[in-house]
């Protein structure tokens, strides 16, 4: 195990950010902790790095307890934070430099080790450039070198993709994989399930300072009774179409608004056809046709009944 | 009334930091006043006073007279006869002068004529220990005479002493205000000071958020227009500067134990701290007009209320500055604010050419309110040029 | 020693610690020169006492002696202008043309505005021609025979000297303390730095000091680091502003330059320290923080005599205490103490207070900062 975490709890006054939270995360894995903003993400990863005291539990990390002192766990762990954590009065290349000093102190091995991290990151035209010029995504590229430019075994990112355009967002989560496949463990952080989704191979749910759920993707989904969901266009539907669909084998739930029929299926097979044949039976008109699998907002929303985007 | 109400929501939000500021500028404004006062109770003239050592090694007859003859207007204070010590105590300005009178000075007087010389030790460079030390040669001189005349050292003395009652009558001019440099005057001299380094770090802190490039071009699209906009940002602004001005005359009020509210020279005090307070006023919206971090606010707010304040004759007296700096301190509204305030201090009747005098000196810091705040407007709409290219 | 050089680099990018440590002060050096260059270089200023004359009766000898007589220098010690009547010498009072008005008739008449200086001189003249007019007077009335040796003995008294021990100090003009004010307020602005430096290690108070404690490299270490870079760099600061003052503005500290240096760099260590512990110790907004270290250099350089030279003197009198421990007046006490009073003795006891107050604030930081444990980020 690279990181295990038993029985953390931390308050903020009379509020518990994390009530008896656990977690277990293997070495090679991209971990991602999902869950809506003020579930204790953050908290979570602070309690993990030592930034902050928490009330009860222990926090292991590659084996040994996490302390403040911990300093040889410390150099093997590479940080990206949620805000972009660099000097706004050093360039580019000076900021991967000093943060990387505070982990490598050979001089040859760091300048080697700098370059890369600015050849992963595809700065290497801003290396002269003070943050202040960089635009969103560039900065928050630049924040990730400062974190990964040691070349780190595990790796935890806070949020790093907010406020970034959807290009600079797909090269972060590239370059996340790549970290993976170069040996590193990830610790993603986000509310966005759309990229925990796309790169993590392990998810655990958090609400309310506690992990609610916790697998792959698939066995996330396969928590759930929903199937499918399909959507219809449809300009005019009675209510006694309405209650024959309702009436269909795995229909959960029936809504229609704003001329869209929604109809969410339990796991079963040929939902779509049946419900295209009894469109066609009552003569009903329709246009676009959508079918959606399972998403991990659907998890969320069935085991707490509330959105992960609230 | 929207960007009005904003502007004492952020306001709020500053409330610690005006707090510190608040302590800070005050209590200096509170102890230069404390220092600068003394006490105008006595109508009659008061000759300058100083701390005077006499260490007299002869143990004659001349050290006790001078003790006794310089006593009545100065303070004699008593000292232990070491040059160190003494050195010390000019240090510490506990001593302003000490008179040696070496051991054989008065066996070495013949026929009436004295030959040894005196020592003396005294602060280097003060004025006033010259205007002493020249008084102490006349009464030397006079000793002389008198013993050249055939007198003993005694009977000299005597006779200085006798003489001393001659002395030119002096009348303290009728028409000057017995409560001239008194504590509310001497509290005003200071408002300046006040009015600058707390009334510009405060407004333009709140500017600077209403400066800030998103804010700035959310309320560019706004409906609202920029006229009615700055003429709500300026209405709240005087707001302020009205509470700062309340907050000093509350403290003047206090300090001269509610005798402010039936002076008459009150009103004048009000015009002068009125227009000095709108200069003020206009400087910090230019400043939060120019910059956009509170650092920069910071250095800007403490070179100008310095240099406006030392130019201005606030710290340090109008008629120490040389023709130069005069020339140049003519062009500050502080040094017309303290003129004006000197002549309000000293003010009994009201005559025409007063009126006249204090009028012009306030309209020329009004003015310069005026100037001031047409170039921050000018400014904006240059800056607003930029955002809109 | 990369973030060694690292922390240097960021210092001199940053416009604020350029501007608070050396254009300020240089600003204020250049007033202060501007406006007590002349008061300085004549060690006292003297410009003639402007008095009125009104002479209801012909007073030849008075009315001359008035007109001619001289202080120091050659130069005359009144501005004498003749009224016709004591209300035209009134309105000139009123008007402040001149410090007060003698009307001569049978006897002698002083009016004034103020009991000042200047109208203490003219009264001191006064008092003097009457008392020697009384006392040949008397002399005449009661021994005729001895007037002529009294008149002599009168003259002859300008051979008496009253001799000025001279101080072991070379500095002579109460106006370089404005100097001294000036070096204490460049040593203690470093506060503002220090300020940083208590910031940027705080991981709840910015993402940047988070990434610092996260790091390998012990938070101690990196504090040091931070703190004698930015010692070396306000300490040369503090010496550029030394030198601006000694050889631009032309105050030699009565030729105590390499004492003076010792001071300013003990003085930028105490600014330094100071401003770290009001980092680390104060719980607050970025913004109140500042503040307090503005009112920290500023208050302290008031009490130091900035703003009024003699306001040490009347802390002297009510709360000595404050003189021993603050600041800004240790610097200017040490600087006084050698180039005025050449009191070397002084000196010492005032840099090692001051040395003793730094490492006092050092230490309550560094103590501050090995405790503390974050409750929230």
């Amino acid at each position: 195990m690279v990181v295990e975490i038993e029985n953390l709890v931390k308050r903020y006054g009379n509020l518990v950010a994390l009530d008896h939270f656990n977690l277990q995360i293997k070495e090679g894995e991209v971990f991602g902790l999902l869950g809506p903003n003020g579930s204790g993400k953050s908290t979570t990863i602070h309690c993990l790095l030592s930034l902050l005291e928490y009330d009860k539990g222990t926090i292991k990390v590659f084996g040994q307890e996490m302390k403040p002192t911990s300093y040889d766990l410390k150099k093997d762990i590479g940080v990206i934070m949620q805000n972009v954590a660099v000097f706004e009065e050093l360039t580019v290349y000076e900021n991967i430099d000093y943060f990387c000093g505070l982990y490598i102190k050979d001089k040859a091995k760091r300048k080697q080790y700098v370059e890369e991290a600015i050849a992963f990151v595809e700065l290497q035209d801003y290396k002269k450039f003070y943050p202040k010029k960089l635009s969103g995504g560039l900065l928050r590229r630049l924040n990730i070198a400062c974190g990964i430019a040691h070349k780190p075994k595990l790796i935890i990112l806070d949020e790093p993709t907010v406020a970034v355009d959807p290009q600079s967002r797909n090269k972060i989560l590239e370059g996340i994989m790549e970290l993976n496949r170069q040996g590193a463990t990830i610790i993603y952080t986000s509310h966005y399930m759309e990229e925990v989704e796309q790169i993590c191979t392990k998810i655990a749910i958090m609400d309310k300072g506690k992990n609610i759920a916790l697998g792959t993707k698939d066995e996330l989904k396969n928590m759930i009774d929903l199937g499918e969901t399909i959507s219809v266009e449809i300009l005019e539907l009675p209510d006694s179409t309405q209650a024959a669909i309702k009436a269909l084998p795995h229909v959960m739930k029936v809504e229609y608004e704003n001329y869209v029929l929604k109809v969410r299926f339990s796991k079963g097979k040929h939902n779509l056809i049946r419900l295209l044949d009894l469109l066609k039976e009552e003569e009903i008109g329709f246009g676009g046709v959508h079918s959606e699998l399972p998403t991990l907002n659907d998890v969320f929303l069935e085991i707490t009944g509330k959105e992960l985007r609230d | 009334m929207l960007v009005f109400n904003t502007f004492f929501r952020l306001l709020k939000r500053l409330k610690g930091q005006i707090i510190v500021y608040g302590v800070v500028f005050l209590s200096l404004a509170l102890a230069m006043t404390k220092v600068l006062t003394t006490d105008n109770s006595t109508k009659d003239f008061q000759e300058n006073s100083m701390e005077l050592a006499v260490i007299n090694r002869s143990q004659g007859v001349f050290g006790e007279a001078v003790k006794e003859y310089f006593g009545t207007t100065n303070e004699i204070i008593d000292v232990v006869d070491d040059e160190s010590a003494i050195e010390d105590m000019l240090y510490w300005r506990e001593l302003d002068y000490a008179l040696i009178i070496p051991e054989d000075f008065e066996d070495s007087i013949k026929d009436g004529k004295i030959t040894k010389d005196l020592q003396c030790l005294e602060v280097p460079g003060n004025f006033e220990s010259s205007v002493f030390k020249a008084e102490l040669e006349m009464y030397i001189s006079k000793m002389s005479g008198l013993m050249a005349g055939g007198m003993s050292i005694e009977d000299a003395t005597k006779e200085l002493e006798k003489l001393k009652s001659e002395q030119v009558t002096v009348e303290v001019a009728s028409f000057v205000n017995e409560q001239q440099g008194d504590v509310i005057s001497n509290f005003f001299s200071y408002a300046p000071y006040l009015f600058l380094s707390l009334g510009i770090v405060v407004i333009s802190s709140v500017l600077i958020f209403f400066n800030e490039i998103e804010v700035k071009k959310r309320m560019e699209c706004s409906s609202m227009p920029l006229f009615k906009r700055q003429v709500s940002l300026f209405g709240a602004i005087v707001a302020f500067g009205m509470l700062l001005l309340a907050v000093v005359l509350v403290l003047a009020a206090v300090m001269s134990k509610g005798s402010m509210f039936t002076d008459v020279r009150m009103p004048y005090f009000l015009l002068n701290l009125t227009t000095m307070l709108l200069f003020s006023v206009s400087l910090a919206f230019l400043a939060g007009t120019l910059f956009d971090k509170t650092e920069s606010v910071n250095g800007f707010v403490n070179i100008v209320s310095l240099a406006l304040c030392f130019l201005g004759g606030i710290f340090v007296p109008q008629e120490f500055f040389s023709e130069g700096v005069q020339s140049a301190a003519r062009f500050m509204p502080t040094y017309w604010y303290t003129k004006s305030n000197v002549s309000i201090s000293a003010m009994a009747t009201v005559t025409d050419a007063f009126r006249k005098e204090i009028f012009m000196q306030n309209l020329f810091v009004f003015s310069s309110a005026i100037a001031v705040f047409a170039i921050s407007i000018v400014i904006v709409n240059l800056k607003r040029r930029r955002i809109a290219a | 020693m990369i973030h060694f050089w690292y922390r240097i680099k960021v210092m001199l990018r940053e416009r604020s610690s350029i501007f608070w440590n050396l254009i300020f002060p240089i600003f204020l050096g250049f007033l202060f020169y501007v406006m007590f260059n002349n008061i300085i270089n004549n060690v006292e200023k003297f410009s003639e006492i402007s008095v009125g004359l009104v002479l209801e009766q012909e007073q030849a000898d008075f009315s001359k002696l008035i007109k001619e007589v001289e202080v120091e220098g050659g130069k005359k010690m009144f501005a004498v202008t003749e009224y016709k009547d004591a209300d035209a010498a009134k309105k000139a009072l009123d008007e402040d043309e001149i410090y007060g008005y003698i009307t001569v008739a049978d006897d002698f008449h002083l009016v004034v505005k103020a009991s000042n200086i200047q109208t203490t001189v003219i009264k001191v003249f006064l008092d003097q021609y009457i008392q020697n007019s009384k006392l040949i007077e008397n002399v005449a009335k009661e021994n005729p025979q001895q007037v002529n040796a009294v008149v002599q003995g009168l003259m002859n008294a300008g051979e008496i000297e009253i001799k000025n021990i001279p101080l072991p100090g070379q500095d002579k003009s109460p106006y370089t303390q404005y100097f001294y004010a000036l070096i204490a307020m460049t040593c203690l602005i470093a506060s503002t730095i220090g300020l940083q430096n208590g910031n940027n290690i705080q991981a709840d108070l910015s993402a940047l000091a988070a990434r610092r404690n996260v790091a390998p490299t012990k938070k101690m270490k990196q504090v040091l680091i931070d703190f004698l870079a930015s010692y070396l760099v306000v300490g040369i600061m503090a010496t550029i502003i030394l030198a601006m003052v000694v050889y631009g503005f032309k105050q030699d500290f009565g030729g105590n330059i390499a004492p003076i240096l010792l001071v300013t760099w003990v003085g930028s260590f105490t600014g330094l320290a100071g401003g770290m512990m009001i980092g680390v110790c104060l719980k607050g907004s970025k913004r109140m923080k500042e503040g307090f270290s503005t009112a920290f250099f500023m208050g302290s350089s008031f009490l130091g005599g900035l703003q009024i030279v003699t306001i040490t003197y009347v802390i002297e009198k009510h709360c000595p205490i404050i003189n021993r421990i603050n600041p800004a007046t240790l610097i200017v006490n040490a600087c006084k103490s050698l180039a005025v009073f050449g009191d070397t003795r002084q000196y010492v006891i005032n840099l090692v207070t001051l040395t003793a107050i730094g490492i006092a604030f050092l230490i309550i930081s560094i103590l501050k900062l090995r405790r503390t444990k974050y409750a929230s980020i």
